[in-house]
């Protein structure tokens, strides 16, 4: 990696983890979300490090973009910043969330220290493939090795519509029951 | 720069065929949406009458594909095996007995036929591609597509809190589920470098370029331990069963009915592909798990079915017990254990859908108290056809000799001692004995003397008569002569074992 993608990493790197850090600490929901969409677009700047712009774009179309601008309107229409923050409801809900938190953090830093590789499976072409010709590797993968699954999603989404029509439907009386 | 791309797909009409019957289900699925728009569908038996021509098409083209089945097809993402045929067959049986149970609560729900008819055979769809999936992005998409369509059929009856608990309970439950299972299939391609099912099992087993790291890598253990999560919700397995009770007694009964059966098999199919199969060189690593979960459903099942008072509740927790026999037959991960799954789902769609009729005439004709187990009293006296009809699935769900449940049982069990897991099958035994308490309670229940006596039950709806009869000589039939369809299970499991290289 050469220097100038080293200081991209770190500024990315670390205004993702500020951006995570802003979604829980923040108290207007509004906020949240907002941090939540500059967390995504510096993961989309990491993944372009990695080679893999196409799923940099989509991350930036279909999360920063898309799913961010719904939530924020249904955080608008909803209007929940009127709402108290209803705080622990479990008695032990805080010391428990500290102890499991420290659990996981001692878990990560002990495989990293233990294999610095241990997340890496097995390279098989497709590594390859991704370095040189990334957009087109996965319209081929798309179309051949994943066809059918992506002909699927078709009566998955056919479903999922009538379900938001059948059970949001008015009765024909006009009431909604 | 203009890029040439020169790969041409591959899919012929051979590769179409091989997946006729979930097209034809797809088709009508499409019809009951499309003919709403210009036929009076309202009219429940015109949609009836579409959804069991849809479901008896579908059946003739898996018969044809039972003999001319591909091992794999459409890329390798999914195969028309013997396997898969047969557990399509389940899942067809089971959708035409819930059609014919249907019509009456339809009615007497004011419910949209057509759309709960398109929904049900949605379900079947993504069932039978789930049964049939060789890969695992299939697996996902299928177990999404049987599930979302479950979620809205929970929640269909909308003028009921309780339904309506139901599907969201459901809805957000088992998308958590999911959310395991995709990312520990996430994991396990991340280890082995492949989606699909037999080259992982051939990764696994140090081939195809794979070195002993990939199944050293913590990765696939984690996505192993995810997955297995996703699977024991979707089949209630404890502790992740939590939703089961509230769901089948919330949702509509023709729904509890279809989900009850075809949900486990369908799951089950694919957990078995995914464990026997892909992940069978490293059995010894998951099996401990498996052990411990059979142990802890066959025992929770059971001794939390004795309290019950609802019978949806009751039947929910005795599925949740049949989840554990089904298990130790999964944990035995021989040939027999698989055959026994096969066989075990087929005498499951006739007895629990069975059980699930009765409920359902006896809500229709004592409105929701009929679900009330206290209300069955004196039912020989009232209605001495559907109290016969009752008797006959409690005891098959107990496992009494001359039914189709004590020969599935009785394999299940037999398939754990021949693995040498007699612990297993011990405590599947004793489990089984404490469900007799429960089951014949409800046959007690029905011979006490009406509190009035004389009064007679109204008729039963035709087809939902029908529906039970056919249950009754399922039940009945698998339970005297078995060989014939334990033939055709043991030729299932042959024909995926071949696929493997196993005898």
């Amino acid at each position: 990696m050469s220097v100038v993608a080293d200081i991209v990493f770190w500024i990315a790197a670390i205004t993702a983890i500020a951006g995570g850090v802003g979604v829980i600490a923040a108290r207007s929901p509004i906020y949240s979300a907002l941090s939540l969409i500059a967390t995504l677009a510096q993961l989309a700047v990491l993944y372009i490090l990695l080679n893999a712009q196409f799923i940099a774009a989509a991350q930036i179309l279909i999360y920063a973009g898309a799913v961010m601008v719904l939530f924020l309107f249904v955080i608008t229409l909803l209007g929940i910043e009127g709402y108290p923050f209803l705080g622990a409801q479990l008695p032990f809900q805080r010391p428990a969330a500290v102890i499991l938190s420290a659990l996981l953090l001692a878990g990560v830093i002990f495989f990293v220290a233990e294999s610095p590789h241990w997340l890496t499976g097995v390279h098989g072409n497709f590594t390859q493939q991704l370095n040189t010709d990334n957009v087109r590797a996965f319209g081929v993968q798309l179309f051949t090795t994943f066809f059918f699954p992506f002909e699927l999603t078709a009566p998955l989404l056919i479903v999922a519509m009538i379900g938001a029509v059948a059970l949001g439907k008015r009765r024909a009386g006009g009431t909604e029951i | 720069m203009m890029l040439v791309v020169s790969v041409p797909l591959h899919v012929t009409l051979a590769d179409w065929g091989s997946i006729l019957p979930e097209l034809v289900v797809t088709g009508g699925f499409l019809v009951l949406l499309l003919a709403d728009a210009f036929i009076p569908v309202r009219r429940t038996e015109v949609a009836t009458g579409i959804a069991l021509l849809t479901i008896l098409l579908a059946f003739l083209a898996a018969m044809n594909l039972w003999s001319h089945g591909m091992a794999a097809s459409l890329y390798d993402t999914v195969s028309s095996d013997k396997f898969a045929v047969f557990f399509d067959f389940v899942i067809l049986v089971s959708a035409a007995l819930t059609a014919l149970l249907s019509p009456s609560y339809i009615r007497y729900s004011h419910f949209d036929p057509g759309e709960f008819y398109a929904l049900i055979l949605a379900s079947a769809v993504g069932m039978m591609f789930m049964a049939a999936a060789i890969s695992l992005m299939v697996i996902f998409i299928a177990l999404e597509l049987l599930s979302l369509a479950l979620y809205i059929l929970s929640g269909f009856e909308r003028s009921r809190p309780e339904s309506q608990e139901a599907g969201f309970k459901y809805f957000l439950l088992s998308s958590f589920a999911s959310a395991f299972l995709v990312y520990g299939m996430a994991m396990v391609y991340g280890a082995t470098g492949t989606t699909r099912i037999l080259q992982i099992a051939t990764c696994l087993g140090h081939g195809a370029g794979c070195s002993a790291a990939a199944s050293a890598s913590p990765l696939l253990y984690i996505g192993v331990g995810l997955m297995l999560v996703g699977f024991a919700f979707k089949v209630s397995i404890v502790p992740f069963h939590m939703w089961t009770p509230d769901v089948y007694q919330g949702a509509p009964t023709p729904v509890t009915a279809f989900m009850s059966v075809t949900t486990k098999a369908a799951v089950f199919a694919a957990f078995i592909r995914v464990f026997n199969f892909a992940l069978a060189p490293i059995e010894s690593h998951w099996y401990g798990v498996v052990w411990a979960l059979a142990i802890v459903t066959m025992v929770v099942g059971n001794i939390v079915a004795l309290v019950q008072t609802s019978m949806k509740r009751l039947l929910a927790y005795s599925g949740i017990a049949h989840a554990g026999y089904i298990l130790v037959a999964l944990a035995a991960d021989n040939a027999l254990g698989q055959t026994s799954v096969a066989f075990y789902f087929l005498a499951y769609a006739f007895m629990n859908i069975g059980a699930f009729v009765v409920v359902a005439v006896m809500e229709s004709q004592e409105g929701p108290v009929g679900d009330e187990i206290a209300s069955y009293r004196g039912l020989f006296y009232r209605n001495p056809s559907l109290a016969g009809a009752t008797a006959v699935f409690m005891f098959s769900l107990a496992g009494f000799p001359l039914t189709a449940g004590f020969v599935a049982k009785y394999l299940a069990f037999s398939a754990a001692v021949q693995a040498h897991h007699t612990d297993l099958a011990i405590i599947g035994v004793l489990t089984s004995l404490i469900s007799i308490y429960y089951y014949l309670r409800v046959v007690y229940v029905m011979l006490r003397r009406p509190e009035v006596p004389g009064v007679q039950s109204p008729p039963t709806p035709a087809a939902a008569d029908l529906a039970a009869w056919i249950a009754v000589a399922g039940t009945i039939g698998l339970g005297i002569i078995p060989t014939g369809f334990l033939n055709l299970a043991t030729q299932s499991v042959t024909a995926i074992r071949y696929i493997f290289g196993l005898p």
